[in-house]
């Protein structure tokens, strides 16, 4: 859950956010992110290796990710691993995203008859990101992808967010028009549609920039130089 | 286990906004989530 830090979900709720003209929507869902995520801080007390230290700051640098302390893989190992193992995590968490798009594009736009049936593939999209993760053996951290794999946890959380956004657009226009009047679930009006419209574009537009992003950041970059330390032990000893 | 049950809670809280419109289900749901990736920060 680290990369599903509100702020990257919450631009994907932007139609909503656009309809109800809400400005200080964005800061307070960050201001409330940050809070649940100053819980951080409570962990170096509760860790033992992190009590051995004699400050508060000490022990909150004493995480590896902080320290830089990653165990590092063979280069044999990473050749091995690396590219099937990202390819098969990506295409895995872009998997909602394409039922949610594929479902919705091909429903929404002939008719709003039945508004159930964009909620229900929605749902049942969340349901298969949160049901169907890999056990806590298979996480890509674990499989030690020779890596960072926080990238990942941003696609998954571009996923989550598009998703979210979906689900949030059509709970609200259904909300609104079923107090409205009844024949206007049947019919779409033109703000509506117009509405729907816009977000699905933006939505779209942005999650587009956003995968070309991660996966600029997840390609193998060039390959630096490496020092084997057999070797310069052994040379250092002849 | 508490990051599934951190993930179900703020599924649940986006199905309490989605029903009532009210922003401190949004709140709530923010809350939790930073707090689970607290939890889940190693």
């Amino acid at each position: 859950m680290i990369g599903f830090f509100p702020v990257s979900w919450s631009p994907f709720s932007g139609p909503r956010v656009w309809a109800v003209r809400e400005r200080n929507f964005l800061l307070r869902m960050t201001a409330w992110g940050l809070a649940g995520l100053s819980l951080f801080y409570c962990s170096p007390p509760a860790d033992p290796l992190a009590a051995r230290a004699s400050r508060f700051l000490d022990g909150i640098e004493s995480t590896p990710e902080i320290s830089g302390r990653v165990p590092q893989l063979s280069a044999q190992a990473k050749i091995s691993n690396s590219r099937s193992g990202i390819i098969a995590s990506c295409v895995r968490a872009l998997h909602p995203l394409e039922v949610t798009h594929c479902a919705i594009r091909r429903r929404y736009p002939v008719r709003i008859s039945s508004p159930n049936l964009p909620s229900t593939v929605t749902w049942f999209v969340f349901s298969d990101f949160a049901l169907d993760r890999p056990g806590p053996d298979l996480q890509p951290a674990q499989l030690a992808l020779g890596t960072p794999m926080l990238t990942y946890y941003y696609l998954s959380a571009v996923v989550f967010g598009y998703c979210a956004g979906y689900f949030l657009m059509f709970g609200s226009l259904r909300g609104a028009s079923s107090k409205t009047s009844r024949t206007s679930l049947a019919e779409p009006s033109s703000e509506t549609g117009t509405l729907c419209s816009h977000g699905s574009r933006r939505c779209v537009a942005m999650v587009c920039i956003l995968l070309c992003c991660c996966f600029g950041a997840i390609s193998p970059r060039s390959p630096k130089p490496t020092v084997f330390a057999p070797t310069v032990r052994r040379a250092s000893i002849l | 286990m508490i990051d599934l049950l951190a993930f179900a809670y703020v599924i649940r809280c986006l199905l309490e906004f989605r029903l009532d419109q009210k922003q401190a289900w949004l709140s709530r749901a923010a809350l939790v989530f930073g707090a689970g990736m607290a939890n889940n920060w190693r």
